[in-house]
Order: structure tokens, then sequence, then C-alpha cells
């Protein structure tokens, strides 16, 4: 164990002076270099838009249903069609998420238990608010649809409203009969303007 | 006995003279000089921002120490594009090397959806207006770009430009928080790059 003292102390100085020229290195290092930085707390924020209210303007025969299963979708159902049909429904869409929306002309989703998808065709019409018109109370039968001073896509600042027009046609030149139909209208729209 | 003295007389007279020659001859001349060190500095003199959308929030702050500038961004969209303009000053007494910026993002999923770009401007060496008009679209119309490593003498400026556009659509990213961080490191220049 004596005979071993000798390395030991050795070791520990060489260790401990080189602990000292490590640390001097590291403080002349950090003398002689620096950072600067920018940080950036970023929050996204929430977009969103929801069906407030509709209601069916004209038609050419009544929907058996008409209602929203979800909050930016509408579902109208109608049987026994035949011919032509049309419905203008009136919808009155909020936007409820904190950024602005930008709001386009819906999708559609067309369900038919005969007969091809193509011979339902939807347009869109967008109105900024406030509109003169109470079409959600006055009577309405002798409007001219569509309104004047639509817009085939708008933008909807938070907590803000639109009225959107919609126009539903089903038109088939031949006598087909179509028993029952499902059309799923669904808000299409994007954050940001 | 006479003539003894005489030497001795002789003798004392001589080494005396050679002793005045010596120190006619000989001197000693010292400087003395102070070297004193300098040291390494790079410090934001100035910053500022410019947003695309107006309903976004923006808040910013700069550090004491001028180095760091902490910037907080709220309620983003997708393809909101934000634009911060700093002037980077050498405040030191020797040369700097700026490098390359770090660039983070955190969480670090989310660094898909972001486009973070830097572009460097100058060296100046005098105050400049900060630049509000860049585009990332079109950097390589700008003037005066630099890319690191930079040469920054002393009282010099630079101009560092940080895009950032966020673009993603996907509702997942809705209420998220990001810390996006941009660190430039700057150390003594040295003329063999090292």
């Amino acid at each position: 164990m004596y005979k071993y003292r000798g390395k030991i102390v050795g070791l520990t100085l060489f260790t401990t002076s080189l602990l000292i020229v490590l640390t001097v290195l590291g403080v002349a290092r950090a003398y002689w270099s620096g950072s600067v930085s920018v940080k950036m707390d970023i929050k996204i924020g929430t977009w969103g838009s929801r069906i407030v209210k509709w209601r069916v303007l004209r038609y050419s025969h009544p929907p058996q249903h008409l209602f929203s299963p979800e909050a930016d979708s509408l579902e109208v159902y109608r049987s026994n069609l035949t011919g032509r049909w049309y419905m203008w429904i009136a919808v009155l869409i909020e936007n409820n998420g904190t950024v602005p929306i930008t709001l386009y002309e819906p999708t559609m989703r067309v369900l038919m238990t005969n007969g091809s998808s193509k011979l339902v065709t939807i347009k869109a019409y967008l109105y900024h608010l406030p509109i003169r018109l109470d079409i959600w109370n006055g009577d309405v039968s002798k409007l001219k649809l569509p309104l004047k001073g639509y817009f085939k896509n708008i933008c909807i600042d938070p907590g803000k409203k639109a009225l959107m027009l919609i126009n539903i046609v089903f038109s088939s030149d031949s006598d087909i009969f179509i028993k029952d139909m499902f059309i799923v209208i669904k808000l299409n729209y994007r954050p940001g303007t | 006995m006479r003539g003894f003295r005489s030497i001795m007389v002789l003798l004392v007279l001589i080494l005396m003279v050679c002793g005045v020659a010596y120190a006619h001859w000989t001197d000693r001349v010292r400087i003395l000089g102070r070297a004193k060190m300098g040291y390494e500095d790079v410090r934001i003199i100035r910053y500022c921002y410019v947003k695309c959308c107006l309903c976004s929030r923006l808040e910013s702050q700069l550090s004491q120490d001028r180095l760091v500038l902490y910037i907080s961004w709220e309620n983003i969209h997708p393809s909101c594009k934000l634009l911060v303009v700093i002037l980077l000053k050498n405040t030191g007494s020797v040369p700097a090397m700026i490098e390359a910026p770090d660039i983070n993002i955190n969480p670090q999923n989310m660094s898909g959806f972001f486009i973070v770009k830097y572009i460097f401007l100058g060296p100046f060496s005098r105050d400049i207006e900060l630049p509000k008009y860049l585009e990332s679209e079109n950097l390589s119309s700008v003037k005066c770009i630099r890319r690191p490593p930079i040469q920054l003498d002393p009282g010099q400026r630079l101009v560092l430009a940080i895009f950032v556009h966020f673009r993603s659509c996907c509702k997942s990213c809705m209420e998220k928080n990001v810390v996006i961080e941009v660190t430039v490191n700057h150390k003594l220049w040295c003329r063999g790059g090292g």
C-alpha cells in the first residue's frame, strides 16, 4: 500500500491541474464568444364555423327532412323524386373561432337509391350582414332569388355572421324516379383571409 | 619605493578611466508597455417587426442586456407571416465572427408546419433604417445579402431578418403553443477562420 502512495498523489495532482486548466479554458472560451437570440412564443388560434339557423325560402316540393346533424352541415331528405325539383335555403353562418375565416361554396354529398348524383347541382350565394330584408321572419314568397350583391366567397371575422343562400336543383330529362335522396351540405371554409 | 607608489597611482587612475569608459558605452534600455486585452461583444441595438394579419396579437420585449428579444405572437392562423428585423452591433473592441443561426422549434412535431428563413444584410459602418419591405418570396432580389460566417468589426452593424410562416391548415394544430428560438452565435474573428 505504501509503495503506491506516491503514484496516487501524482495522479491526484495531475487530475487537479487538468481540471484547473480546463476550467480556465472554459472561461476564456466564454469570454471570446457569445450569442444573441430571438425567442418567439407562438399560440395558434382556433378556427371554425357553425350554422346558427336556416330557413327554406322556396321549393317546388317541400323537403321531408331538413336538419343540421353537425354544427357545420345540413342534411336534406326528399323522397319520390321525378322530373325537376328545386329548393332555396337561407343559412346563417357564424364564425365561432378566434381567427377570420374565408367561406367558399359548400361541398355536397348526394346519396340516392338510384340514379346519378350528377343530376343534383348546388349553388351558393354569400352575403355580408346586415341585409335590408328580414328573411327569417317576413314573407319571402315574392323575393327575387338570388338576392343582389352576392359573393362567391366571403371573409367572416371572429364572432361575426354571414348569410348564405343555397339553391339545390334536381333535374332529370328522362322520367327517372328516385325513391330516396339524401343531400349532405357541409360548410367549406379556410382559416385566414 | 617611489616607483612602486607611482605605479599604484597610475593603476588606480587607469581603472577609474576604464570604469567611466565602461559606464559610457554600456547602458540598459527599458521599454515599459501595457497590454490590455480586448473584448468581444455583440448586442441587439434595435428591432422591428411586421405581421401580415390584423387578428393576431404581438408583443415584444428586449432583455436588459440586449442579448435576447422575446416575442409573444398569439392567435395566429394558417398562412400567417411574421417578419422580425433586428440590428446587431459589435459593441466589443475586437472583430467578431457571426455564425449561421441555430433554429429550434418546440415541440418538434410542429416544426413541419412552420417555415423559418433568415437573411443577413450588411455589415454597415453607419446607422441604418431597418428594412420593413422584405418579402420571404423574393429574397434573391434583396441587395447586400451576406452568408455567414460574417466578419463584424467593432462598431459595425448587421441586419438579421427572420421570416416565420405558419402554413398548416389542420385542426389538430389549434390552440397549440409553439416556441421558436433563433440563436446567433458569435466568436472572436480569426484570420485563419479558427
